[in-house]
């Protein structure tokens, strides 16, 4: 066995701007889904975030029962002081202490500085310093699913005393190290004149400050308290929640409750993909492996896993892959402002009569890269009931920051009052909104998608009556026109010329007509009026007059036997003759065209 | 019921679509085409459809008829000069976007007949069909002159004509000649007036087809003074019209040949070959001019030489290799050959 | 100016022809003469008829034709539509008299409609005295020309009657659907009223007379659904808002029924919902006229 010495204590006092630990917890909020829930999301989100350059990272969630040696390493070893302070004492006397072993491998491990207080260099990371240390620190992680650093604290809300035991194996400067701490967040107390804050860490005291113990000491003891361990050059971190306290009580009952956790919420990282990045996740109960279905063998699972493999391949430029049921994606955009937002991919299967529909007729919103199940949306049920229906969204890579500032510290909604940037604001809303119309046609089929029948009733009568609400807007209506009514112009005495057509008679030429016309002018100089008159054929709608030699031949005026104008004096009627063929009608048009 | 059928859409008001009209002058002076097709959108801001009266197409049907119309005008829009394209083949293009218009949209003819639904169907839903046929952009075309929108007169065409318009055909009625028949207000609206026309346009073996055409439009259009058409049946107006075809004066529509049947069997089965042959393939080969082929002062042989010489595409043309097919038979060859 | 057209063979004296009116059947019904039909839309069958009665024997005198060869043709003419319909029913030669009717299906007709008569030779005439019709169709008398608006430029609020069962909405007697992003966006083009086509109630308000105080329920509901969407969506309302656009229609019935800006109204319905129906109740007052009159 290794060097196991036993641990320093570390209770943190209050300095200035410190709060206690009990207000740093309610600080994260409370989340809508069960603690179960939140431990799986978190956790895996995590180590999903701290995958680093790995193409593939394994998560393991192991529920365990500590006795024995172990139970007197923790005695021994770890709690050696300041046990009474978080009431792990009590626990400690029992036979066998409950406990989750929560594992990634090929993830970078809390490395970084084992400390808070120096400055860091830009890109330097600070992930044990921010775990061990810090309260949500920023979201620094690139599409990263953590925002507000829950995860970092959803263990300490499920331990039944608060404390966790943190072994991790890193990168530093001088190698691959083992490190291990562990940290407690329990009540604010007094001792010894100083009023401590509850956080307690235990690990190496050097002058001021705790640090992990680290190297052989370190893997000794997390060999003495773990079922995982590091193999060859493998990093990670192993976190031990000591006597959780979940929804259920039996092991039997939190196993079920694991499992479903998994399924429901880690589903898409199940889902392989050969350009993506992998998380091979397991369950164990006392170190056994505990079977996960593959989510596309699972029937409740397996549409939502359809519309995931199509929106990933929609958003990769690729075909779509091959599926059971047909799946539709469909482009979340906004024409005018923002652009393409997002994919939903929607798919509609028969309903086997046996099934439980409890997760048909939801959207499962999730973040580009993350992938992880934010929410099941819910909508309407298909009119049809012979079918069921599910779907999935996720925003495009250039707009998942604005889904990431709408998601509270659980991680569990999309919170459109909850972004402070008002573009965001609005992208995030207009997706919502735009999901939700193309689900509604999408369900009930007929508005603005397939064609209604024809023969539905007019609405015009009734759209008529309610035009009062449009207060003066105008519309298609027929409505009663305003004639105005000119005044009379100032007209100049005119002269007046009529002409009045004769009875048409066949003219000599085969198939023509002859007529002739007696027109008389009225008022005007009395040297006479200078009259012209035009032949045309008339037609439904016009007169044709130029080229019309065909059908109209103007023979001329009787006294001059020329077609031009003549004068004529008021009073008297000349006479125009003019021939024109027997199969259409013709137009005359007299005018006077100026004095004489 | 009948009719209705079936979809309204948006609209958009005259200020809008000159709006429109400038971004898409723009953008072509910009980048051409490929530069408009980025304007195009199956929504606007300020549409304002008919408030009652049938189903509104919304963005994503309307996004789908775009992507079906471009489908259809694949063949000109996919080309890397779909201008040029069309300018070299615009009397189809104009029948393929009329067909493609009238399939595709299903829309109400009451709501076919708003200048503003053209603006947006045309402004806004295609503005690169819109740039690439017309892209002069002239206000009367497309934004619709006093009477009809560019767009929309192709719409109606395909409606009256449907079936009649062949975009296979060598020689397709073309827009003037099509505008006429639809520009004159006396026959326009009269459907079956105008197909019967059409017909008779198409089927005419004029030599300068649109003048022609325009006589026929005319001496119809001068009947209507006296009596109503409307009152016609269709065998009446199609005896009308064939009659006053045979009035267009002006070219003979067929080339002329001037035929002698021999009192020899053979000879004259050789003859009436030639002459079915003629009949059926010759209105092609003829764009200019008309000649007289007098086959009985030339005899046969030497007359099948002269009017196989006288058609374009020689040896690919159907005269010609119908002439061939005659010639294999060894008696009608013999004398074609030897003589 | 004058002008004259004359005909190339004898026409029908004008006293000897009694023209009918115009009477336009549209479902139920039935307008004489009427310059505008208001409730008319893409949706409406129209049937047209009109008579005329002719002196038989002065028009023998005055045309040369008797009574067994003439038709009268009633022509409906929408250059708007591009379409030209007509029907034609034979004279009877005994009375002299003609009733013709043309059915023109929904959807077809826009903005206008002219309306003539005519009375026509019906058949061709092998031989004729000189002057007299002979042609089948040539026209020998014709009536003025009615205009009828079908179209205009009358408020309408955007409605469209549907079967929801069948589309799979919760059968309530109507509802509103919207798709605007924004305010600014026309408010016709992302508004519309949906009536339930098979509901009793959706389809009272279809009728052509509907019981008391049914519109301005229906108003009050528009309005209160209207304001529940700006609410709900937390829609941005300092967007400035062009004519004809949601935010100006909706400020419009803000002011007009409930005396208040738009955002006003929108703060009210959600701090104090039971003071903002109390308003809307108040000006619309619907349940007087259904039961107090």
């Amino acid at each position: 066995m290794g060097d196991l010495r036993p641990l320093d204590w570390f209770p943190k006092r209050f300095s200035e701007g410190d709060m206690d630990s009990a207000g740093a917890k309610r600080l994260l909020g409370v989340p809508k889904v069960s603690a179960t829930e939140v431990l799986v999301r978190e956790t895996a989100q995590n180590s999903w975030d701290a995958r680093g350059d790995n193409s593939r990272i394994d998560f393991t969630i192991d529920l365990r029962s500590l006795r024995g040696d172990a139970l007197d390493v923790l005695t021994d070893v770890v709690f050696a002081d300041g046990a009474a302070a978080i009431g792990v004492d009590q626990l400690l006397s029992n036979e066998a202490v409950r406990a989750i072993e929560i594992s990634d491998r090929g993830t970078v491990g809390l490395d970084g500085p084992p400390r808070n207080d120096r400055p860091f260099a830009p890109g330097e990371s600070m992930n044990f310093a921010n775990f061990v240390f810090n309260l949500g620190a920023p979201r620094d992680v690139e599409l990263g699913g953590g925002t507000y650093g829950f995860g970092k604290t959803i263990a300490y809300v499920v331990s039944a005393i608060s404390t966790v035991v943190l072994w991790t194996r890193c990168r530093t400067e001088r190698g691959l190290e083992h490190r291990l701490i562990v940290s407690a967040m329990g009540e604010a107390f007094d001792r010894d004149d100083y009023r401590y804050t509850g956080r307690h860490w235990w690990g190496e005291r050097i002058e001021d400050r705790i640090f992990p113990i680290v190297g052989d000491r370190a893997a000794a003891l997390g060999e003495a308290l773990f079922s995982s361990r590091f193999a060859g050059e493998e990093t990670g971190t192993s976190i031990l929640i000591i006597d959780p306290v979940l929804e259920a009580d039996t092991d039997h009952e939190i196993l079920a409750d694991l499992r479903d956790a998994i399924r429901w919420n880690l589903w898409p990282k199940l889902v392989d993909a050969p350009d993506r990045d992998r998380m091979a996740i397991q369950l164990k109960y006392l170190g056994t492996p505990h079977p996960i279905e593959d989510p596309a063998g699972d029937p409740e699972l397996a549409p939502y896993v359809d519309c995931l493999r199509a929106v990933r391949a929609r958003q990769a430029g690729q075909e779509s892959p091959g599926t059971s049921w047909p799946v539709t994606v469909i482009d979340i955009q906004t024409e005018r402002s923002y652009g393409l937002l997002g994919h939903l991919a929607l798919t509609r299967w028969p309903s086997p009569s046996d099934a439980p529909d409890s997760l048909t007729h939801h959207v499962a919103l999730m973040r580009t890269d993350a992938e992880l199940v934010v929410k099941y949306d819910e909508h309407r049920r298909l009119a049809d009931s012979d079918f069921m229906w599910a779907g999935v969204f996720k925003p495009v890579r250039e707009r998942d920051d604005a889904f990431a500032d709408a998601e509270p510290p659980a991680h569990d909604d999309w919170v459109v009052k909850g972004i402070q940037n008002k573009e965001r604001r609005r992208q995030v809303n207009l997706a919502l909104r735009e999901i939700r119309s193309h689900v509604s046609e999408f369900v009930s089929p007929g508005i603005g998608v397939t064609a209604p029948k024809d023969d539905a009733p007019s609405t015009a009568g009734l759209a008529n009556r309610l035009a009062g609400l449009l207060t003066g807007l105008q519309g298609h209506g027929a409505s009663p026109t305003v004639t105005v009514s000119r005044p009379p112009s100032q007209r100049r005495k005119r002269p007046k010329v009529s002409a009045t057509a004769g009875t048409p008679v066949a003219s000599d030429r085969p198939g023509w007509n002859r007529i002739v016309f007696a027109v008389v002018v009225e008022g005007g100089a009395p040297e006479g009026e200078l009259v012209a008159l035009t032949a045309g054929v008339g037609y439904d709608g016009g007169s044709g007059t130029t080229d019309v030699s065909e059908w109209v031949r103007p023979i001329g005026w009787s006294e001059t036997g020329s077609t031009g104008p003549i004068s004529l004096r008021g009073g008297r009627a000349s006479e125009y003759e003019v021939e024109f063929r027997e199969d259409v009608a013709l137009d005359v048009d007299v005018r006077v065209v100026g004095a004489q | 019921m009948g009719e209705v059928t079936t979809w309204v859409y948006p609209r958009i008001a005259l200020a809008h679509a000159q709006r429109q009209v400038e971004a898409i002058r723009s953008a072509y002076v910009e980048g051409g085409v490929a530069r408009v097709r980025d304007l195009a959108s199956p929504d606007h801001p300020a549409k304002t459809p008919v408030e009652t009266g049938g189903p509104v197409a919304q963005p994503g049907r309307l996004s789908d008829i775009r992507t079906a119309i471009l489908g259809d005008l694949a063949s000109w829009m996919d080309a890397p000069d779909p201008v040029a394209t069309i300018a070299r083949d615009t009397a189809r293009f104009d029948i393929a976007l009329g067909r493609s218009l009238y399939k595709r949209l299903d829309i109400v003819n009451s709501d076919a007949a708003h200048l503003e639904t053209w603006n947006f169907l045309a402004l806004v839903l295609l503005p690169d069909v819109t740039v690439a046929r017309w892209p002069a952009l002239h206000p009367d075309r497309v934004l619709g002159s006093p009477s009809k929108h560019a767009m929309q007169r192709l719409w109606i065409r395909e409606r009256v004509l449907g079936g009649i318009l062949d975009l296979s055909s060598p020689k397709p009625l073309g827009e003037d000649e099509l505008f006429q028949l639809f520009d004159r207000t006396a026959l326009a609206r009269n459907h079956r007036l105008v197909r019967v026309l059409a017909s008779a346009v198409i089927g005419s073996r004029a030599t300068k087809r649109m003048e022609w055409a325009r006589s026929l439009y005319k001496r119809i259009t001068f009947l209507t003074g006296a009596r109503l058409m409307d009152s016609l049946t269709d065998a009446e107006l199609t005896q009308l019209v064939a009659a006053e075809a045979a009035m267009v004066p002006g070219p003979s529509p067929t080339p002329r040949l001037k035929v002698r049947l021999s009192a020899d069997a053979d000879e004259a089965r050789l003859t009436e070959a030639v002459v079915a042959a003629w009949n059926a393939h010759a209105d092609y080969a003829f764009v200019d001019g008309e000649f007289e082929v007098d086959m009985a002062e030339y005899g046969t042989a030497e007359a099948v030489r002269r009017l196989s010489a006288r058609v374009g595409d020689a040896d690919k043309h159907p005269f010609v290799v119908e002439m061939r097919s005659i010639v294999r038979d060894p008696v009608l060859g013999a004398l074609v050959a030897g003589q | 100016m004058t002008k004259v057209r004359v005909l190339p063979h004898r026409v029908i004296d004008e006293d000897a022809v009694t023209w009918g009116p115009w009477r336009i059947r549209d479902g139920s019904t039935t307008a004489v003469d009427p310059e505008l039909l208001p409730a008319w839309d893409y949706k409406v069958e129209l049937e047209f008829e009109s008579s005329v009665a002719l002196d038989l024997t002065r028009t023998l005198t005055s045309a040369g034709v008797d009574g067994s060869s003439l038709a009268l043709v009633i022509v409906a003419d929408c250059p708007a539509a591009n379409v030209r319909l007509a029907a034609s029913t034979a004279i009877d030669p005994l009375s002299g008299s003609a009733v013709a009717r043309l059915t023109v299906p929904a959807g077809v007709l826009a903005e206008s409609v002219r309306l003539t008569k005519n009375v026509v030779l019906a058949n061709g005439l092998e031989d004729g005295a000189a002057g007299v019709a002979r042609r089948a169709g040539s026209v020998l008398a014709t009536s003025e020309r009615s205009i009828v608006a079908l179209e205009g430029n009358g408020g309408r609020f955007p409605t469209e009657a549907v079967d929801f069962r069948a589309v799979g909405r919760p059968e309530s007697p109507w509802t509103i659907v919207t798709t605007f992003d924004s305010i600014d966006e026309s408010f016709v083009g992302s508004v519309r009223l949906l009536v339930n086509s098979e509901h009793p109630v959706g389809q009272l308000t279809l009728a052509a007379d509907q019981p008391a105080g049914l519109d301005a329920v229906m108003k009050a509901d528009i309005v209160r659904r209207l304001l529940l969407d700006l609410s709900a969506r937390e829609v941005d309302l300092s967007v400035e808002c062009p004519e004809e656009s949601v935010g100006d229609v909706i400020a419009g019935m803000c002011d007009l029924y409930l005396g208040m800006s738009i955002e006003t109204a929108i703060k009210t319905l959600r701090a104090d919902p039971a003071q903002f129906e109390d308003l809307l109740a108040s000006s619309l007052d619907p349940f007087r006229a259904v039961w107090a009159k």
